[in-house]
């Protein structure tokens, strides 16, 4: 695995899943348990998105943030502030979202 | 001009560091979503003629005259960190129809009110909220059945998932001011090295707000929680921030499907069902968010601040809607943008002149903000 992004662990842990990038409040329908949800920032129209996801990686945001709130509630690892996981992130990617260094990884 | 008063100079400091903390996040200048800033919304809530405030005002003048003492009052506000959301309204108080003598006599009754409601530490300076005292927590801990980590492996991860399902609940039904839905309190500390985090979400099922909140079979919820090498923090406006995550850190847990004095549930399952119907409904709050355009996502937040002065108008014999003005007023004018703008001003400042320019904002004595 190789680092693609790095950005603020918000909420500790490493989890792996299927990227799935939410940028409207449409895209939600097609969030599944278990995805890595990736998104600028959240807010409450994501709501079912975010309790679907097993971790969640940011562009914006800082420890205090909403993803960064809500992940220490769930106990899912999150990283915040990468500025561009939106762009570089596809849907569909597999990735590693480690919440304690603060960085996502992508198979080398 | 006014005399001084301590109680609203500490609330200046502390409303003007927590503004200015959290004001550097992305998203706070639309939060609750990219529709509008909530300085916005509390304009239609204080400007026009017969705003909010000025009815609010009366009330309390009213209630008072009827006999009711300040903790009389207090308590039917429900619960403090409500109270504490009608602060944000003092930005702008010179702008209502309130006398400038009016405007101060209100907000330092609203922060006492404040007062009444907790045990120490009114405006959370040392990041706790003590609503209850030693014996009462003790108390709790005794007479309730409690479910642990140590006997159910999957309890951290579902208490988590309840958590942040009623949270998102509060956000959708009360935006930004989630904690009109919820007091949290504590951190209370145990000799044994563990805390208790107590939560009491309140009106979820506010139908005369929402509709999609009538398939909700519970109106209240409660969890007392024992953690265990995790500090927890919580400000005057009810926002908890935890060092680590909170499910890892959990040792035990009583869920109460109502108030703090309802039956205790017995399993996991229990909690899991909640969950579940919880998640049904938050579908729908979703959808009914994605149906508002920017003018009836402000008339709601509106509303839901009406809502919290039902059980004082109630007590008055008088319903708690906005009258139709304010409704007129909202279709008609549009906020002037002054406050949002002079959040942006303040971005380039150094912070002590920020925090002086946030305490200007807030501050009922002061008539015009110098930036």
């Amino acid at each position: 695995m190789k680092i693609l992004l790095k950005g603020t662990g918000a909420s500790p842990g490493r989890a792996e899943g299927r990227v799935k990038v939410i940028l409207q409040a449409e895209d939600v329908q097609n969030m599944r348990e278990g995805d890595i949800l990736v998104t600028c920032y959240t807010t409450p129209l994501l709501t079912t998105a975010i309790l679907k996801a097993r971790a969640i990686v940011t562009d914006e945001g800082g420890l205090m943030c909403h993803a960064a709130i809500i992940a220490r509630e769930m106990g899912i690892p999150c990283v915040v502030g990468t500025h561009k996981a939106t762009k570089l992130l596809k849907n569909g990617q597999k990735v590693m979202v480690d919440g304690d260094e603060g960085v996502v990884y992508v198979p080398e | 001009m006014y005399p001084n008063n301590k109680m609203l100079d500490t609330f200046l400091d502390v409303i003007s560091h927590t503004l200015l903390d959290v004001s550097e996040e992305p998203g706070w200048r639309v939060w609750p979503m990219p529709f509008f800033h909530p300085s916005e919304g509390n304009f239609y809530l204080a400007v026009p003629e017969r705003s909010f405030i000025v009815e609010l005002y009366e009330h309390i003048k009213c209630l008072e005259e009827e006999g009711l003492s300040d903790k009389d009052i207090a308590k039917l506000f429900k619960k403090p960190s409500r109270i504490a959301t009608l602060t944000f309204l003092f930005e702008w108080f010179r702008h209502s129809k309130l006398s400038p003598e009016q405007r101060v006599e209100l907000a330092i009754k609203l922060l006492r009110y404040i007062k009444c409601l907790k045990k120490e530490d009114p405006f959370c300076t040392t990041k706790r909220n003590i609503l209850l005292s030693n014996e009462e927590v003790n108390n709790l801990i005794s007479t309730n059945r409690f479910l642990f980590v140590r006997d159910h492996v999957n309890l951290p991860q579902l208490v988590g998932r309840l958590n942040a399902a009623l949270f998102l609940l509060c956000e959708t039904m009360y935006f930004l001011h989630h904690s009109i839905g919820h007091e949290f309190h504590g951190p209370y500390y145990l000799n044994n090295g563990k805390i208790i985090l107590i939560r009491e979400y309140y009106d979820l099922k506010n139908t005369e707000c929402w509709d999609f909140t009538k398939k909700l079979s519970f109106n209240e919820l409660t969890t007392i929680e024992i953690y265990k090498g995790v500090d927890i923090r919580i400000d005057f406006f009810n926002r908890m921030r935890s060092s680590q995550s909170l499910p890892h850190a959990l040792v035990g847990v009583c869920v109460k499907q109502g108030n703090i004095n309802a039956p205790t549930l017995n399993s996991p399952e229990d909690i899991k069902s909640i969950l579940n119907e919880l998640l049904e409904v938050l579908k729908l709050g979703q959808e009914s968010l994605k149906s508002l355009d920017k003018k009836g996502m402000i008339r709601k937040y509106v509303e839901v601040h009406y809502f919290i002065r039902k059980p004082l108008t109630e007590k008055l014999g008088i319903d708690w809607y906005p009258p139709g003005e304010v409704y007129e007023f909202l279709e008609r004018v549009a906020p002037p943008k002054e406050i949002a703008e002079m959040f942006k001003k303040m971005s380039q400042m150094p912070r002590e002149r920020q925090l002086g320019t946030i305490k200007q904002v807030f501050d009922p004595r002061v008539n015009k903000v110098q930036a």
